[in-house]
């Protein structure tokens, strides 16, 4: 069941945003990415509703649930009782809280933290819900640090299809039920602390641009480099649409003079030239 | 401050030699910046007859920078404006030449017509050479329509056949050749099926016998284009792709309406980050046709393969 599709092939640093279109779908992907976790010994940590069921939903599906609460593995917490206690949603605590579990997580002995989040409460009028996209695209400057790894699930009954395109397209790869089971996610962020900067693997298009741009646009502020350059790797991007481009390109001249790409195909570097970038790497 | 936009009706070298260079040379002497953008073998007429005049005067193959018609408003005169800002621009345009097909002539006209859109208001010179030995009757013919003059035997006259430039490029959006038995499709509806549609049409162009990095290009187009389906219009697209004499053809088509008769031929403002899916698909394949109405587009993307390559 594992092996079943991206959610078993996930790594730390990932950031999917999974479709779900009813309860059958919804522990299908549950069991897949936890059993997975279990696997490669990470600290899974739920953040939804329904902590009882859940872990009997689990059991149903093969995955010992109740053993890995006691040991420690498993943790469930309702949004309500973490990073919405306030009442309002804060995306700046919900970045910063990533930090801390992924540190927990290790202090406990596990090799990564491994997260679900279930966005239903989304769905309902909550103070600062509309800063979810924002959220969303934010987060994988976190998630880019590679100590943690999350799915986020939204459930296809609750949410309108424009508000669902919002957000998945503020994750750098989604899954729902069309996803083959060979796909990959369709990029990956990894922050580099020799020589500073970031590497960017995959493809970027429509479905995910919205994620490079958060990354790209606080590159800076993020990487702690001192006066050295900043690199942008993009050696392993196999694809990158015009619009990504731009980004990058503008990226590059914000940054000037510190920040580089480099690795650029020379497709890219058409694409750079025809939207004004003279010389980039 | 107004745009001349002359056709000249050559009959031999002789004649396109002296009255070209004459109108290159004069416009070096008012100090225009002056580009010549004809096919390679006039190229080299125009290079000779205009010696001593390099550094004053800018040469392009309009074979290679106007091999598709679509990308020379805003790859070559466009371009060239912005290089110069602030100058008067004087340019010889030859983009319609014997050589070219049925399939390209169409795209030409539209080409030219636009020209008259585009530049409106501007003060700039384009003077279009059109072969009148070589070329049929409907070539010279649609070159009245698209010039608001005519230079034939050295007598500059207004064209009587000169209309609305708009609906003269409209003449040209006409339903496109099918696709033919044994070519392939794949649907698309949603931006995750993105990637399946790059997978689709790179390992069709390989196997048509599309070097990489022509496959690369046309990839990113057909890309852009499949993107505007899934932003503009309801209800999905579909990629078609081929091989036709010596050429890959990708074909979308989708629900959309290009209202707009400029699109793809004017870049937009630096900051904006979309509305260039149509400008990259002219700037990176061989010849792009769209026939466009309310509720249904069809793109045609045009690569060369090159001949001894492919199935």
């Amino acid at each position: 069941m594992i092996e079943a599709g991206m959610l078993g092939r996930l790594r730390p640093g990932d950031h999917a945003c999974v479709v779900v279109d009813d309860d059958g779908s919804r522990l299908r992907s549950l069991a897949t990415y936890v059993s997975a976790g279990l696997r490669d010994d990470e600290r899974i940590l739920y953040f939804g509703p329904d902590h009882e069921r859940l872990a009997a939903d689990l059991v149903t599906a093969g995955v010992d649930a109740p053993g890995a609460i006691r040991r420690g593995q498993l943790e469930m917490v309702t949004a309500e009782e973490s990073y919405l206690a306030s009442g309002t949603f804060h995306p700046e605590s919900a970045m910063a809280g990533w930090r801390v579990e992924a540190a927990r997580a290790r202090a406990d002995g596990f090799r990564s933290l491994r997260a679900i989040g279930d966005m239903s409460w989304a769905a309902r009028p909550r103070p600062g819900a509309d800063r979810l996209a924002w959220y969303e695209a934010n987060v994988n400057r976190v998630f880019a640090e590679r100590q943690a790894m999350a799915i986020c699930l939204y459930d296809r009954r609750l949410f309108s299809p424009s508000e669902l395109q919002r957000m998945t397209w503020a994750h750098p790869a989604a899954v729902d039920r069309h996803t083959g089971a060979d796909v990959e996610p369709a990029l990956r962020f990894t922050r580099v602390a020799e020589p500073p900067g970031i590497r960017l693997q995959g493809e970027v298009d429509l479905a995910n641009r919205q994620a490079l741009r958060a990354v790209l646009e606080n590159l800076a502020e993020d990487t702690a480099a001192g006066d050295r350059p900043l690199i942008v790797d993009v050696s392993d991007l196999r694809f990158a649409d015009s619009a990504a481009v731009r980004i990058l390109l503008r990226a590059a001249v914000a940054g000037a003079p510190r920040m580089r790409v480099a690795g650029c195909t020379p497709g890219m570097r058409r694409l750079l030239a025809f939207n004004g970038a003279e010389v980039v790497v | 401050m107004t745009l001349d936009h002359p056709a000249l009706l050559y009959r031999d070298l002789s004649e396109y030699r002296t009255v070209l260079s004459g109108f290159a040379r004069h416009a070096v002497a008012a100090g225009d910046a002056v580009l010549v953008a004809v096919p390679g073998p006039n190229l080299a007429v125009l290079r000779e007859a205009l010696v001593g005049l390099d550094r004053a005067v800018s040469f392009t193959d309009m074979t290679e920078a106007g091999r598709n018609p679509g990308r020379i408003i805003p790859g070559v005169l466009l371009a060239f404006a912005a290089a110069h800002p602030g100058r008067r621009t004087s340019i010889i345009a030859e983009s319609l030449w014997p050589g070219r097909t049925e399939l390209e002539r169409p795209a030409c006209a539209q080409h030219d017509a636009l020209v008259n859109a585009v530049f409106a208001g501007r003060d700039t010179a384009i003077i279009c050479p059109y072969d009148a030995t070589r070329l049929d009757g409907a070539a010279i013919a649609e070159a009245g329509r698209s010039h608001p003059a005519m230079i034939v035997d050295g007598v500059r006259r207004a064209s009587v056949a000169y209309t609305d430039p708009i609906v003269t490029a409209a003449r040209s959006n006409r339903p496109l050749p099918g696709p033919p038995d044994g070519a392939v499709r794949m649907r698309y509806a949603e931006p995750a099926d993105l990637g399946a549609v790059r997978r689709f049409a790179a390992e069709h162009a390989a196997k048509a016998g599309l070097a990489e990095t022509r496959g690369e290009d046309l990839v990113s187009a057909v890309n852009e284009l499949a993107e505007n389906t899934l932003v503009h219009t309801a209800g999905g697209g579909t990629l078609t792709v081929w091989a036709d004499r010596g050429q890959f053809v990708c074909r979308i088509a989708d629900q959309g309406h290009l209202a707009d008769p400029l699109a793809g031929r004017i870049p937009p403002a630096s900051r904006t980050e979309g509305g260039r899916g149509l400008l990259l698909a002219h700037h990176l394949c061989d010849l792009v046709r769209v026939h466009t109405v309310p509720g249904a587009t069809t793109f045609h993307l045009y690569m060369d393969v090159p001949p001894g390559v492919g199935p």
